[in-house]
């Protein structure tokens, strides 16, 4: 795996910066729905499928507030590599937060899609 | 894995994260601290002998210590609220989410209401051995009826005052008393309805 990832495209709106932040909380809890993972697995997933992290550092404290919260749960586990690594899991409450969370996330983007839709096709009057 | 360039760069890095959050409680702080240690060193033991340009790319990457410890302390204030009894960390986290919405406003009222009037009581308290006169629970007389601090000149008693040599520790009790039950209010209230939205 290539240690220096590709350069990020820089966000040149501070409106996109925005939108990462608020769906960050709900893409770490789905990063989650399928198994046990540690902090930097999480962030492969989260890369993998969208652009959503910005400095790494933030994930962590936020991992932090969704233990507190009931949301996750946590462990070290100790692993060949020679040092403990912090696996999280969701709780039942973090599962149910996320299906809420997912489907508000789908009735919100559909309408917004909707709404997108001639934007998208660049059809449409001119002024 | 020779981490040997590394290593100068990285116990930089993580003193200078360890001293910005040292409002954390310790065993917080250092689990975080481990956390963000093994963060570095999985993603450095990609590579057999990381040069220094790969290993402060992944601090980098990380992020700048200010900006982690800031978040820790963001995502964490609310939750060291709920188990704080100090009036004024309390005060402090109830105007951070009175700045959000007005159910942290009204909470935050609430909060300024009660210490304010605990302090009230206990400055009643103190006063009474000084101004004897000015200050007491009145039935009767010119100031029948009202309780606590007279600023008119008043050598001499007047009316019937209700608790006589009471006064003080009445007082005092009842500052205490609101003041640890607005504590316990105002925790209640945190933990069920708190909500700090993030400053984005």
């Amino acid at each position: 795996m290539v240690l220096l990832r590709k350069p990020k495209p820089e966000p040149d709106e501070k409106w996109e910066v925005q939108l990462r932040k608020g769906c960050l909380e709900l893409a770490i809890l789905a990063s989650l729905w399928s198994g046990k993972l540690y902090g930097l697995e999480i962030l492969r997933m989260l890369e993998e499928s969208s652009d959503l992290v910005l400095a790494e550092g933030t994930v962590y404290p936020i991992l932090g507030r969704l233990k507190e919260e009931g949301l996750l749960q946590s462990e070290w586990v100790e692993a060949e590599a020679g040092h403990p690594r912090k696996y999280y899991w969701l709780t039942p409450a973090g599962r149910q937060k996320a299906t809420m969370m997912a489907r508000f996330w789908n009735g919100f983007a559909a309408n917004l899609n909707h709404l997108l839709k001639p934007v998208l096709n660049g059809k449409g009057k001119t002024q | 894995m020779n981490t040997a360039t590394c290593n100068p760069m990285i116990e930089l890095y993580f003193s200078e994260l360890e001293s910005k959050m040292a409002g954390l409680p310790k065993p917080a702080r250092q689990e975080f601290l481990q956390e963000l240690r093994a963060h570095v060193l999985d993603r450095l033991q990609q590579t057999a002998e990381p040069t220094e340009t790969q290993c402060r790319a992944v601090l980098v990457a990380l992020g700048a210590p200010e900006e982690i410890a800031r978040h820790y302390l963001i995502e964490t204030a609310l939750s060291r609220a709920r188990r704080s009894n100090s009036p004024l960390l309390l005060l402090r986290s109830t105007l951070r989410w009175a700045l959000t919405g007005m159910q942290g406003f009204a909470v935050f009222m609430a909060a300024l209401v009660g210490y304010m009037t605990a302090l009230g009581f206990y400055v009643l308290a103190i006063l009474k051995p000084i101004f004897p006169h000015n200050v007491g629970l009145y039935a009767d007389g010119p100031y029948a009826g009202s309780f606590g601090f007279n600023f008119a000149y008043m050598p001499h008693p007047h009316g019937r005052e209700l608790l006589g040599p009471y006064f003080t520790p009445v007082t005092m009790f009842l500052g205490l008393f609101l003041m640890q039950g607005t504590t316990l209010l105002i925790r209640f209230f945190i933990t069920r309805f708190g909500k700090l939205k993030q400053k984005i």
